[in-house]
């Protein structure tokens, strides 16, 4: 509950006394802190980024990696300027409805709380916007996936953000428990990736059209993937210890329920592996281990280090019957984000109800967590299907085949991430 | 003719053929020489750039991407410079029509690498997808020939229209059939291939893809 009594004093001090100034506020040594280490938490959460640039552009063939890398790139541009106009507004803003909030858009306040709040929260939008970047590699138009991140990050999250994080939010009024975004950032990312991957369709030649059998189509580089994975595990400490908005004692026991339930969840998903006798997989321990903090993230802040575990390794767990169901409905999400980020912050979500310290399986908690949970779906997976298909039908969503041979690369950005020994694959570099 | 649309064709023409500092050096040049040629000339102006960069080799690929710029090809070519760079490429390659050999070549490699046994119905099915997209029926029948029987025939450019295009749907229909990874390996191989023989020499499979 940290969170919310420092979210409210951010929010008042944000919005009800727009004319104080800074040369008028006593610091106290405290806030100096709170300031830098939230300031701290958000260049770790900034770093998240080239996790999962390398985590993406690994999976993907060497043909999309410019263009794979470029979509990250990009959105956490777009995420910083968009958020900072409009998605903070919407999301922090004056709640009377409890729907959304609006006020302040384009923050110009000269609190450094302010700023300070801003720079980490523009990180998780930007967080939530690439998790679709991955999902609908090797197929996107550069272009149309752009405009719909755009999209996300100034409706899609900074609405559902409002109904929980925003003091006002009736989901937050309902005692909605997401300490730092398993369902505000993850869940929904990953459903708006969901509705994406459907409106583009798999890539071409993904599953067999008379069997129905899926193909494997291998990431060009997986030594980027093992350190995206690491990349992305190192600014989760940021991403949860950073949510408490200030230096206090709890930012222990945050990281260390962080990184148990991240290596729980590669165990879980090196256990499924094995006890089905397949070979372990570098790429599902990696996710695996997203899945885990992916899980935790919500109830990080709750629950004791046993149930942050079993939140992890269950959510590893997930993660990889996850990725079976949506290879088995012939969803083609080449990195796995749905199930890491999806179907494993639904479970984190929940689980941040059942496992309060003090409070284990409190039923009406519970209750509001599946409500919560619910929300965030109905909300984001249609609006942002309405979206793709919109998009879909005015500048089109999806590469032209001829594209998809040759490689995004050299179609959409004419430029090719590995010349040196890309010269014989299939698309023309130059003459 | 040196308004700002045509300076934008041969940008992007320039810049899909030569790397780097090249494009500017050619642009440099259409620039200084070539920028109030009429349009009846652009052929002879991309040669005469060729010409000059000593790039000759890369001549027949400018002029393939100028026509994919298509309605920006179709200002900037009024008169069809086809046969004209035809015996061009003739001459320089010392080979007559290579582009058409080197694809009939190419088509065979793919052949070679299918296995009909377990898909015999595949050089079929790539007949119908080039008869779906258009291509002329006795060039389908022949591609589907040439792909049963392992023997490299000359394909008259006329009737088959942009290769490029027959080399793509070509890869759409082994993608799908046996998946991405192994239309890309396969198309990849008879580059290779291709390049080794002559006609490849003459003109690089690699135009085809």
């Amino acid at each position: 509950m940290t969170r919310r009594k420092h979210s409210l004093a951010l929010y008042t001090l944000l919005f009800f006394s727009p004319f104080l100034h800074a040369q008028e506020i006593e610091f106290s040594f405290q806030d100096h802190l709170d300031i830098v280490w939230v300031l701290i938490a958000g260049v770790l959460v900034f770093f998240m980024q080239a996790g999962f640039a390398l985590l993406e552009t690994g999976m993907s063939r060497a043909k999309n990696a410019v263009n794979v890398m470029m979509k990250n790139y990009t959105d956490v541009c777009m995420a910083s300027v968009i958020f900072w106009l409009i998605g903070y507004s919407l999301m922090f803003g004056e709640n009377t409805t409890g729907f959304y909030g609006f006020s302040g858009f384009g923050l110009t306040g000269d609190s450094p709380f302010d700023y300070a709040y801003l720079f980490f929260q523009a990180m998780f939008a930007a967080t939530a916007a690439t998790i679709c970047s991955g999902a609908m590699a090797e197929r996107t138009k550069y272009n149309s996936y752009i405009l719909s991140a755009a999209f996300l990050i100034a409706v899609v999250y900074p609405i559902y953000g409002s109904w929980v994080w925003n003091g006002d939010g009736w989901l937050a009024k309902l005692g909605f428990i997401d300490f730092a975004g398993s369902t505000v950032v993850h869940s929904i990312g990953a459903w708006c990736a969901l509705a994406g991957i459907i409106a583009v369709g798999p890539r071409l030649g993904r599953f067999d059209k008379r069997t129905g059998e899926t193909r494997p189509i291998q990431g060009h580089n997986l030594t980027l993937v093992g350190i995206g994975g690491f990349i992305l595990w190192f600014g989760w400490f940021g991403f949860n210890s950073g949510s408490t908005l200030a230096a206090v004692p709890e930012i222990a026991s945050i990281a260390i329920n962080t990184h148990l339930a991240a290596s729980a969840g590669a165990l879980g998903s090196i256990l499924t592996f094995v006890l089905r006798g397949k070979p372990v997989l570098m790429t599902s321990v990696v996710n695996g281990s997203l899945a885990g903090l992916v899980a935790i993230t919500a109830g990080c802040a709750v629950m004791s280090i046993e149930f942050a575990m079993i939140t992890g390794f269950i959510g590893g767990i997930i993660c990889v019957l996850g990725s079976d169901l949506l290879l088995k409905l012939q969803v083609d999400d080449v990195v796995g984000a749905v199930p890491v980020h999806g179907f494993s912050g639904a479970w984190g979500t929940l689980a941040a109800g059942m496992f309060v310290t003090g409070d284990l399986f409190n039923v009406d908690q519970i209750v509001v967590q599946l409500i919560g949970i619910g929300a965030g779906f109905l909300w984001a997976f249609p609006v942002s299907l309405l979206i793709y298909f919109l998009i879909s039908k005015v500048m089109g969503l999806r590469s032209d085949s001829l594209h998809e041979q040759r490689g995004l690369d050299v179609t959409e950005h004419a430029e090719i991430g590995f010349p040196e020994f890309q010269q014989n694959q299939t698309f023309k570099t130059g003459s | 003719m040196a308004d700002k649309r045509t300076r934008r064709v041969f940008f992007t023409a320039l810049s899909r053929v030569f790397e780097g500092n090249q494009v500017y050096d050619a642009m440099l040049l259409w620039q200084t020489r070539f920028a109030n040629a009429p349009n009846s000339a652009a052929a002879d102006t991309i040669k005469a750039i060729c010409d000059a960069m000593g790039a000759r080799e890369l001549y027949q690929a400018l002029y393939r991407h100028l026509k994919e710029c298509s309605g920006m090809a179709d200002y900037l070519l009024k008169e069809d410079p086809l046969p004209q760079l035809k015996s061009y490429a003739a001459n320089q390659s010392g080979i007559e029509d290579a582009p058409a050999r080197s694809f009939g070549v190419f088509v065979v490699q793919i052949g070679r690498s299918l296995d009909l046994i377990e898909y015999p119905n595949l050089p079929h099915q790539i007949k119908r997808a080039l008869r779906a997209k258009g291509l002329d029926a006795s060039a389908a029948d022949q591609i589907e020939t040439m792909i049963r029987e392992d023997k490299a025939k000359r394909i008259p450019e006329p009737a088959l229209g942009d290769y490029a295009t027959a080399a793509h749907i070509i890869y759409v229909v082994l993608a799908e059939v046996l998946g991405p990874v192994k239309s890309d390996e396969i198309l990849s191989n008879a580059v290779k291939l291709v390049d080794r023989s002559k006609y490849g020499k003459a003109y690089s499979a690699r135009n085809f893809l």
